[in-house]
């Protein structure tokens, strides 16, 4: 279970000018669950994204993570947090671009001290259950967004993580790559159970999700205040 | 873990190959002025140094000094000795060596006497003005290190109580146009020649006799009595015994002499070396002093590749952090980048470095043939090769990596300290 309270986080753009991401924020994620967090540009989102993601820490407040408080660890243990426990998939789906696919896919497990073997074997696995495997030497560029994403999402699982973050994943993305790519992420919530967390303000994404979240202005607000705007 | 990096990091320089290559090349341009000038100059280290083994620290060579070159040589210091050295041979003049037979550090000694002597044989026309060198009994035995090359292609050397014969060098035999048992006149005394030196192809010794080629060698005692003045000598050559002080017995002959009112001027083997060693490290320090600025302009610019990368890697070092890495992994991809950058240089450099003062000793050593005058000349050419060491080799490789790691650790550690979200932001 993921539950934060009380979050604050306040970017500095400058010397003066603060914004205010999020202030505030209450929130609990049950394991398994498929969540969806809906918002419009601006209203924290992404920030809410990095937190839960081990990928900047909260000004204030709590984010446990079942046992583990996340929101004042070392940056050594928020790294390790990430390699081991939390998988990423991204709008601009984030690939080395000097690697082949098979080696971005391989990345994450290096960091974790995975043999080279074992590395290769896993790698390319994941990246057939994808259905990949054929392009496994190819380089991001030479791949179409669809597949990209697709290697993103397997070099997301390769550590087997407990919760898959998502930032705006179809965002790229024709509605076909689209659709595919949530089916993914639907079949591995029903056959691992893993948590899954979609940032989207697609309604058609947030509709694979259990439940979403509005987040407004940097608070859990409902769909209304975002209609209101 | 070490090998993934590795590997990574190969994979990065490989994909900016030309700034990788240029980068290189800075670090080699330093490396292989060190290891070039180091292995030259410590090459002339070992070869003036063989050559004064050769010769043997525990002798003396003596000269007689008027007092006014007494007065400069002390003056002078050590320095004074080696202008004496180089300046070639003075006129032959009086000094009664038979003192030296009552100190007791003295094991041996011999001596040579050079007068220039109207030559002529029956088969040359004309005549000839040469130097005629005149050597005591057994002195090229007793000091076969300095007298290399002394051999004999033909007849006998000389034996006690011998006067009116001659050796010659194999040149002045062919020019006199004679051969072993032949008469040649000096002034108008017939000398008998007794035997021909093998020619020498060269005479690296810089501590030797110079000009065999062209000599004429008769004993001692036939110059006195053709030029008068017994006791006279050019040069003196004195073996002290194992475990004596050199230097002090070299100055306690010096005083010897002068108070008996023939002034010699003294050096010893020793005394030349540390003078032409001293020379020589200078040269090396400033050099390496050069050659050291290169690689600190090589290492800027190992610095100047590193940090570019990371700049334009920003993004990537995000995803790297995103999907696990610590800071420190970052660190050390980078690190590995930049020592990697080094140690190649380092290689390449060291082969460049080898190569250019193998063909630069080979120019140099003619340059430095010094003095080379025929007759009893002490300072002779030097040849040398330019010496390797293996720890040159090893430390340079060392020194390389650990320049390109160095001048890779702020780049690094900037990377390393990148903040994930913002290094993801950065396009």
């Amino acid at each position: 279970m993921i539950k934060l309270k009380n979050v604050v986080k306040t970017y500095r753009m400058g010397k003066s000018v603060e914004v205010h991401a999020l202030r505030g924020v209450a929130l609990e994620i049950q394991d398994g669950e498929i969540v969806a967090i809906m918002g419009p540009s601006g209203s924290g989102k992404s920030t809410l994204m990095h937190l839960l993601g081990g990928l900047d820490q909260p000004d204030e407040g709590s984010l446990a993570f079942n046992d583990q408080d996340i929101s004042n660890q070392s940056r050594t243990a928020l790294a390790e947090f990430r390699g081991k426990r939390v998988g990423f998939v991204f709008q601009s789906y984030n690939l080395i671009p000097t690697l082949t696919a098979i080696e971005n896919v391989e990345l994450p497990m290096i960091y974790q001290g995975v043999l080279r073997k074992e590395r290769l074997n896993k790698a390319q696995q994941l990246l057939e259950q994808v259905e990949m495997g054929d392009r496994a030497h190819h380089r991001p560029t030479e791949l179409s967004g669809g597949e990209q994403q697709r290697v993103a999402l397997a070099r997301a699982l390769v550590n087997d993580p407990e919760i898959l973050l998502a930032d705006e994943p179809t965002g790229n993305l024709d509605s076909k790559s689209g659709r595919q790519i949530m089916e993914y992420l639907k079949k591995l919530n029903e056959e691992r159970g893993m948590t899954v967390i979609l940032v989207t303000h697609d309604p058609a994404t947030a509709r694979y999700a259990q439940r979403t979240i509005h987040i407004f202005d940097g608070k859990i607000g409902t769909a209304a205040d975002w209609e209101e705007e | 873990m070490f090998m993934d990096n590795l590997r990574l990091a190969m994979h990065n320089l490989l994909h900016r190959q030309l700034r990788s290559w240029l980068t290189i090349l800075g670090i080699v341009i330093g490396v292989a002025s060190v290891v070039a000038l180091l292995s030259i100059s410590s090459g002339m280290q070992r070869s003036v140094k063989e050559q004064f083994e050769t010769i043997g620290y525990n002798t003396i060579i003596l000269a007689p000094s008027s007092e006014e070159d007494q007065g400069l040589q002390d003056a002078q210091g050590g320095m004074g000795a080696l202008r004496w050295m180089f300046a070639g041979n003075e006129e032959p003049a009086e000094v009664d060596l038979s003192i030296l037979d009552k100190l007791p550090q003295v094991e041996t000694y011999g001596q040579t006497r050079v007068n220039t002597g109207m030559v002529t044989s029956a088969q040359m026309q004309g005549t000839g003005f040469l130097r005629i060198t005149g050597l005591s009994d057994k002195v090229t035995e007793k000091f076969a290190n300095y007298f290399q090359g002394f051999t004999l292609a033909q007849g006998r050397n000389f034996a006690p109580g011998d006067e009116d014969v001659i050796i010659l060098g194999e040149l002045v035999a062919a020019d006199l146009g004679v051969r072993v048992g032949d008469p040649v006149k000096i002034e108008t005394t017939d000398f008998e020649v007794i035997g021909i030196l093998t020619s020498v192809e060269s005479n690296a010794g810089m501590l030797s006799f110079r000009g065999l080629d062209t000599g004429l060698f008769v004993p001692i005692k036939a110059l006195e009595s053709l030029y008068g003045e017994k006791n006279t000598i050019t040069q003196a050559l004195i073996k002290v015994t194992d475990g004596t002080d050199v230097a002090k017995a070299s100055q306690a002959i010096k005083d010897l002499f002068s108070q008996l009112g023939t002034p010699v001027a003294t050096v010893t083997a020793e005394e030349i070396s540390q003078q032409v060693m001293g020379v020589i490290s200078g040269i090396q320090m400033v050099l390496t002093a050069i050659a050291a600025i290169a690689l600190v302009v090589g290492a800027i610019g190992v610095m100047n590749t590193m940090y570019t990368s990371v700049l334009e890697r920003t993004h990537d070092i995000g995803i790297m952090k995103a999907v696990g890495a610590k800071d420190s992994h970052v660190l050390r991809l980078f690190l590995m980048e930049s020592g990697l950058l080094g140690i190649v240089g380092g290689a390449v450099g060291v082969l460049i470095g080898v190569g250019v003062s193998s063909v630069a000793s080979m120019m140099l050593g003619g340059a430095f043939t010094m003095g080379g005058a025929a007759g009893a000349g002490a300072v002779g050419g030097m040849t040398f090769s330019p010496y390797f060491s293996p720890w040159l080799i090893i430390g340079t490789l060392v020194l390389s990596f650990a320049v390109g790691a160095f001048a890779g650790a702020l780049p690094a550690r900037r990377a390393a300290k990148l903040k994930p979200v913002e290094a993801l932001r950065y396009e």
